[in-house]
């Protein structure tokens, strides 16, 4: 009896001590478990933001193409050559100390007959056909891609005459690009005598918000409204909106006009590009012009000047007057290749 | 205005933008809307040995001039071409859509050299054009060359008095930018 009784005592005891630290034990482990989960949460936090942050960091292209190819150690790489623009041989048009657009393999000359090609090597798991197309459609790979292409080119116009190719002009070896000069030494002798001399440069015309609004007439008497009726009223303000706009747009081809006609004056050639959108370009307002020229060396002072005045005379009226260059020029040699097929 | 994008800028956030760069050169680096109209759309073009798909060029240039804008302006407008295989885009299917259409209505006129039906509140009026050139030899020969022949569609849509002129002697079936304004203003 008193044996049974003590056994109840005990199970008793028993339950009351698992009641009584039950409640604490979910607690505890209730605890340990939100830091398990905060301490995960934080790590995937902290590689979040590093990655996050990595991509605000100021691009630096060889390290950035070198996540981007995660290339295979072993085994040798196979390689093209991929051709940038075309000097005549013995310009000096290949750049020292400028990255191709690989990082790894610097610009060479390939000289055929009188021209050079300017190249460099690029592995082909990256430049190969179905890689392009994809790389192509990768902005940030277009983007870097782009910049090296232009920066190479850059240099090469420093001390030469150069005839710019399209981005990703890919040859299997030495012996294509050679071909390749023999089979267009035509198309690049005419190019190049024509742009001996002459650089391209960029002019744009961007109108701060508001500046045009400001600068075309200003709105008629608005107290006439009142003696309308609602309806004419209403009638009458949306006719001004029209002409208002179209005012607008008026003064945006007058201005424009007025820019490129004076650019042009002192230029071999012009051209109109379009609009480029706010975005891509960075610029705050309305681009009015986006011109290119390709400017005689030699009038390169007073194009400047021009520039400098029109910047004088639209300054006031809440627009810049921008210039950009020199350029390879880019924008010249099209209608050549064109002309000559 | 006549010489305004039809891509008029909408959105000018001036916070974070993402391709920026910086404007000025020399010095600084170029901004990349200057570079890109150029390397992708200007610069000699030679068939390599590798081939680039000049249509995958062709499309990325006219997207990057319907956007030049940052992704997440291109995300807002559904286009995310950089993410997928750039026909599969609805914007690139209605470019293309358009493009189809016009081909088959081209190749239809050709086929047909006869009358094509019009569609419904449209005109057509054929205009023809014929060029001869006479060429004197030194040997007094004169050599006559019809150069070109053609006629040329003329569509008249009664809705907008939008003008489409179609030459179906080339193969200008529109570059896929798709855009009906630009149509109109190239008619003569």
């Amino acid at each position: 009896m008193a044996e049974r009784e003590s056994t109840e005592a005990l199970r008793q005891a028993l339950d009351a001590f698992g009641q009584e630290f039950a409640e604490g034990v979910v607690a505890d482990a209730r605890r340990e478990a939100l830091e398990r989960a905060t301490s995960i949460l934080a790590d995937e936090m902290t590689r979040s933001l590093l990655d996050n942050a990595r991509a605000h960091l100021p691009a630096s292209p060889p390290a950035r193409a070198k996540t981007k190819r995660s290339r295979p150690s072993d085994g040798p790489q196979e390689l093209a050559h991929y051709v940038y623009g075309v000097a005549w041989a013995g310009e000096d048009a290949v750049p020292a100390d400028t990255a191709g657009v690989d990082p790894d393999h610097a610009p060479f000359a390939v000289e055929h007959e009188g021209l050079v090609a300017i190249a460099s090597l690029v592995p082909l798991e990256e430049f190969g056909e179905e890689e392009l197309h994809e790389n192509l459609n990768d902005v940030a790979w277009l983007e870097q891609t782009a910049r090296a292409h232009e920066t190479v080119l850059d240099a090469a116009l420093a001390s030469a005459t150069v005839v710019p190719l399209r981005l990703c002009t890919i040859y299997r070896g030495e012996e294509q690009v050679r071909e390749m000069l023999e089979h267009e030494a035509p198309v690049f002798e005419d190019a190049l005598a024509r742009l001996q001399g002459k650089t391209e440069w960029g002019v744009k015309l961007i109108a701060q918000p508001g500046a045009l609004e400001r600068a075309s007439s200003p709105k008629e008497n608005a107290a006439q409204s009142g003696e309308l009726s609602a309806g004419a009223a209403y009638m009458r303000g949306k006719s001004r909106q029209a002409e208002a706009r179209d005012e607008i747009d008026r003064l945006a081809e007058q201005w424009a006009d007025r820019v490129h006609g004076r650019m042009a004056a002192h230029a071999a050639e012009a051209l109109l590009n379009p609009l480029q959108n706010a975005e891509v370009s960075g610029h705050v307002g309305d681009m009015l012009l986006n011109g290119v020229y390709l400017v005689d060396d030699a009038d390169e002072d007073p194009f400047r000047s021009e520039v400098d005045a029109l910047s004088g005379e639209f300054a006031p009226l809440g627009a810049a007057v921008e210039l950009t260059g020199p350029w390879p020029p880019y924008n010249f040699v099209k209608g050549s290749i064109e002309a000559a097929r | 205005m006549a010489s305004r994008p039809e891509y008029a800028i909408t959105n000018r956030r001036q916070g974070e933008q993402p391709l920026r760069s910086d404007l000025q050169r020399p010095g600084g680096p170029a901004n990349l809307a200057d570079i890109l109209e150029r390397v992708l759309d200007k610069g000699i073009v030679i068939a390599g040995d590798i081939q680039i798909n000049l249509l995958d060029i062709e499309l990325l240039t006219i997207k990057l001039r319907l956007l030049v804008a940052s992704v997440e302006r291109a995300q807002e407008m559904g286009i995310n071409w950089w993410e997928s295989d750039p026909s599969l885009t609805s914007k690139a299917n209605e470019l293309e859509e358009e493009n189809r259409d016009l081909r088959d209505r081209l190749d239809r006129l050709e086929r047909i050299a006869g009358l094509p039906a019009p569609e419904e509140g449209e005109e057509v009026i054929f205009e023809e054009t014929h060029h001869e050139e006479v060429v004197e030899d030194s040997d007094g020969e004169r050599e006559e060359t019809v150069t070109e022949s053609r006629r040329e569609e003329v569509v008249e849509a009664k809705d907008a008095g939008s003008r489409k002129r179609s030459p179906s002697s080339s193969g200008r079936g529109g570059s896929g930018g798709g855009s009906r304004k630009r149509k109109k203003a190239s008619s003569g």
